[in-house]
């Protein structure tokens, strides 16, 4: 296990290294001088030379780059263009919502779709099956971000139920910071929900199938506790794959979603600094973003060889 | 091949998504020929109207006389706007069927591009083998681990006018990662048969025998991952122009129309529900016809996803 585990976290460093590599030159080969955006009408040439030289624009690609690294290792973004803060104290607070709104999502994703993927599993080409499994097909083609502004439609603007964008107020009650999560969470859920359901309902099949299930069966042990104790357990493992490839998609469902219900994450954040040219906060959003990413699959797999021991080995 | 189509005939699901997308395929196709009105014309007397079948009276003067259009000095004709019209009075029914072409051309030549690069890697991994594997894998491993639109989004930062070119490159530069390993992992299994063995004893090149005998053997899996793969870029495309990346007005496309009717979805509701509904629709539509051709084609490949 030891060995496992070493040899995977040691994976992942090329893929950051690689994802940074990629951000970097994409970003710098972009068009758009940053210091013109960032002087606006009084542009001047000395001092637009002088300020090159302070932000290390003026040095070589690859010293610019090797400088990104030194100082992310340090835990240090670099400083917005615009707004001049340190992009860690900028970047902050967002990520913080984002992770609270992806988590919350991914909760509800696990919950609502197992349940449904058992149900369609316990009684297969039942009505219930045919219900859940189109449902689940309709939800990974229903796009995000109309979802989320049907709902905002349906339950803010129709019936005033919930509201319609934006983020409780620092110091509001939990219950207020509730209604504010609902909708954008449910809107995030539905694609990774759909996914879930589909995978637990064939997984469960699969599982329904073997021989120690008519054993407990034949034991005269209850459904419910052949289901729960038995099957689902077996079944548990190509889920928790899923779950974790999942999480790509809730990150990116997370700049969608955060556009439509204004929410203060990193994925508006991130599309709000490609507007500017903000560099220092598009390559630390997509670091964060790809941060998370990595450690969440890490996590996932290491979880992974621990319930399957089969995977240790291989 | 005729029991294939006889079997998508049976399919039920993948049928009904075979023909949502010849339905929205022939939409694209005809476009300037089915819409009623041209997409970007702005009926400036008939803003903000409710879907309806009825057609519309033109404004009346206190005089009881039909108003005369000052740019054409005509007096203003009646109008039909089946799905009603926005805020600038273009018609939205048209504006979808033009979306239409957008959203289609986008998905397809993105996936091309995705099927290209996609097999070049893949099949060169698989073939080669040894060290050009462990780096091709690399990179793969490395745009893998990264969600899609997030690196369509860093890419399409790069171009000073985003544009249906850009979404091309951006979309399929990032979408390539399934396909690579999917047809690594056929040609690893299909590489030691005997047929192969066979070519390469008659002399034939590694370029003919992974072209010629290879690539036409992984045809199953490429069908159905690049119809899923158009399902996937078309949701990324209008993503993209929903977020102001992608295509710019005032060239209709669902995403943007949908950004655009954000703001007024309380008083006009339809601006925003039918395009959506219509990139729901095209979507389910290559969801469904793409697993039913998995079901017929692959069963094997059923497992994944």
């Amino acid at each position: 296990m030891a060995y496992y585990l070493l040899k995977r976290i040691l994976s992942v460093i090329p893929v950051l290294l690689g994802i940074t590599i990629i951000t970097f030159t994409a970003i710098h080969l972009a068009p758009g001088d940053p210091i013109r955006v960032r002087m606006g009408q009084r542009y001047d040439p000395i001092i637009a030379d002088q300020l090159r030289s302070e932000l290390g624009l003026d040095k070589p690609l690859v010293v610019q780059y090797f400088i990104f690294l030194k100082d992310l290792a340090r835990g240090d973004l670099g400083f917005s263009y615009i707004k001049g803060q340190p992009v860690t104290q900028l970047l902050g607070d967002k990520f913080g919502n984002t992770l609270y709104l992806s988590f919350s999502a991914m909760v509800i994703a696990i919950v609502i779709g197992m349940l449904a993927g058992i149900l369609a599993a316990i009684r297969p080409q039942s009505f219930v099956d045919y219900l859940v499994m189109i449902i689940a097909v309709a939800g990974v083609s229903i796009p995000v971000f109309w979802l989320g502004l049907m709902l905002q439609l349906v339950f803010g603007s129709y019936l005033h139920w919930l509201p319609v964008s934006g983020m409780s107020e620092y110091g509001a009650t939990i219950w207020e910071n509730f209604k504010h999560l609902i909708l954008p969470a449910v809107t995030l859920a539905s694609v990774p929900m759909a996914i879930i359901a589909r995978i637990t309902r064939s997984s469960m099949l699969e599982v329904m199938g073997q021989d120690y299930i008519r054993t407990a069966r034949a034991k005269g042990l209850g459904t419910r506790a052949i289901i729960f104790r038995h099957a689902l357990k077996n079944a548990l493992i190509p889920i928790i794959t899923v779950i974790g490839n999942m999480f790509a998609l809730l990150l990116t469902g997370a700049v969608l979603t955060e556009t439509v219900f204004s929410w203060p994450g990193l994925g508006r954040a991130m599309v709000d600094a490609i507007g500017q040219r903000d560099f220092p906060i598009i390559l630390g959003s997509v670091t964060l973003f790809a941060v998370t990413f990595v450690a969440v699959n890490l996590l996932v797999d290491i979880v992974y060889a621990w319930v399957d021991p089969r995977i240790r080995y291989t | 091949m005729l029991r294939f189509f006889e079997k998508l005939l049976r399919h039920r699901t993948a049928f009904a998504g075979m023909v949502i997308v010849a339905v929205f395929v022939l939409a694209a196709v005809t476009a300037p020929l089915i819409a009623p009105h041209s997409p970007i014309v702005q009926f400036k007397w008939f803003t903000r109207l409710a879907p309806s079948l009825q057609e519309h009276a033109p404004p009346i003067e206190d005089t009881g006389e039909v108003r005369i259009d000052p740019a054409s000095g005509q007096p203003i004709q009646p109008q039909r706007f089946v799905l009603g019209t926005d805020f600038h009075g273009r018609d939205i029914l048209s504006r979808i069927i033009h979306g239409a072409r957008v959203s289609l051309l986008v998905g397809v030549v993105a996936t091309l591009i995705a099927l290209f690069i996609g097999l070049v890697i893949g099949s060169m991994a698989g073939y080669f083998g040894g060290w050009m594997d462990n780096a091709l894998m690399r990179l793969t491993d490395t745009f893998f681990a990264f969600p899609n639109i997030l690196l369509a989004i860093v890419i399409l930062a790069t171009f000073r006018r985003p544009g249906i070119w850009a979404l091309f490159i951006a979309l399929g530069c990032t979408g390539w990662t399934g396909i690579a390993r999917v047809i690594r992992g056929q040609i690893l299994s299909l590489k030691e048969q005997e047929f192969i063995e066979a070519a390469r004893s008659i002399g034939a090149g590694n370029f003919r025998i992974i072209t010629r005998h290879l690539l036409p053997n992984c045809l199953a899996p490429i069908i159905v991952l690049g119809t899923l793969a158009v399902a996937e870029n078309v949701l990324s495309e209008a993503g993209l122009s929903f977020l102001g990346i992608g295509i710019q007005p005032p060239t209709p496309s669902w995403g943007n129309m949908l950004a655009e009717a954000r703001g007024n979805l309380v008083d006009m509701p339809w601006w925003g529900v039918f395009p959506g509904l219509a990139l729901a629709l095209t979507v389910l539509g290559f969801n469904l016809f793409g697993d039913g051709l998995r079901d017929i084609l692959d069963p094997r490949l059923r497992i994944r996803r």
